[in-house]
C-alpha cells in the first residue's frame, strides 16, 4: 500500500492530482491499515522490541498522513511507537520522551512556518538534560538535511521507508 | 490460485484508484490468503 499511497503523492507533487484525490488516497490507506494493523501488532508481540521512539508532528501543524504511515512502518519493523498526534506541544514531545525512555524522538513538520518548533523541541530536550539519551529524528516536506544540520538532530529522513531505516541506523540496531 | 504478488498489485491499485472499499476488501483478502501484514503495507 506503500507504493500506491507513495504514487499517489507523486500524482499530486506533478499536478496530475489535486487536494481531494490526495485526502481521498489517504482515506483508502487508512482503511486497508485499519484491517491489517491489528495483524501486525499481533506479530509485533511476538517478537522483542527493536526501539521505544515518540512521534508526532510539531505545533502549529496538523498534518499526519505522513507520520501515520511513518508510525505504521516502525511499527512493521519492530518498533514500540508512541504516536503523540498533531500539534503537539514543546512540552508533551519533552514529557513522552521522559515518561516513555524513548530512545528516538520523531518530529514531523509539512510547512515552513512550523519547521521552527523541531528547533524549539531539540533545544527544549537540552534544558531538560534529555538530549544525551533521546536521538533526534525529523521529516517533513519543508526539512532537508541541511535544516537538520541546522538544529542539531540526529537524522533526517525524505521518506516514510527512509525514516525506519534511519530509525534502526540511529539506534545501531542495521 | 492468485498469485501473491498480483493481490499485492491490486491493492496498491486500490490505494491508487483512492477507493476505501476496494481497499478494505483487497487487504482483507490478502489476509485470508495468508499474506503477512507487513508485506501488504
Amino acid at each position: 500500500m506503500v507504493e500506491g499511497i507513495t504514487a499517489v503523492g507523486d500524482k499530486y507533487q506533478t499536478g496530475e492530482f489535486f487536494l481531494p484525490d490526495l485526502a481521498m488516497g489517504a482515506e483508502a490507506f487508512k482503511a486497508g491499515i485499519k484491517i491489517l494493523e491489528p495483524e501486525l501488532f499481533k506479530l509485533r508481540k511476538e517478537r522483542e522490541s527493536v526501539g521505544v521512539i515518540v512521534l508526532g508532528t510539531v505545533a502549529g501543524d496538523i498534518h499526519s498522513l505522513g507520520k501515520d504511515i511513518v508510525a505504521t512502518l516502525l511499527t512493521a519493523g519492530g518498533f514500540e511507537v508512541h504516536d503523540v498526534g498533531v500539534d503537539v506541544p514543546i512540552e508533551e514531545f519533552t514529557e513522552s520522551v521522559r515518561t516513555f525512555k524513548s530512545g528516538i524522538l520523531g518530529m514531523s513538520a509539512l510547512m515552513s512556518t512550523t519547521i521552527g518548533r523541531q528547533r524549539d523541541v531539540t533545544k527544549a530536550l537540552k534544558v531538560e538534560g534529555l538530549r544525551g539519551k533521546v536521538k533526534v529524528l525529523i521529516g517533513g516536506a519543508a526539512t532537508s538535511d541541511l535544516w537538520r544540520k541546522e538544529i542539531e538532530a540526529d537524522g533526517w529522513a525524505a521518506t516514510a521507508v527512509e525514516g525506519v531505516k534511519k530509525a534502526k541506523q540511529l539506534l545501531g540496531v542495521e | 490460485m492468485e498469485k501473491r504478488t498480483e493481490i499485492l498489485e491490486r491493492l496498491n491499485k486500490a490505494v491508487l484508484d483512492r477507493d476505501p472499499t476496494l481497499t478494505e476488501s483487497t487487504a482483507k483478502e490478502a489476509l485470508q490468503k495468508g499474506i503477512d501484514p507487513l508485506e501488504a503495507i
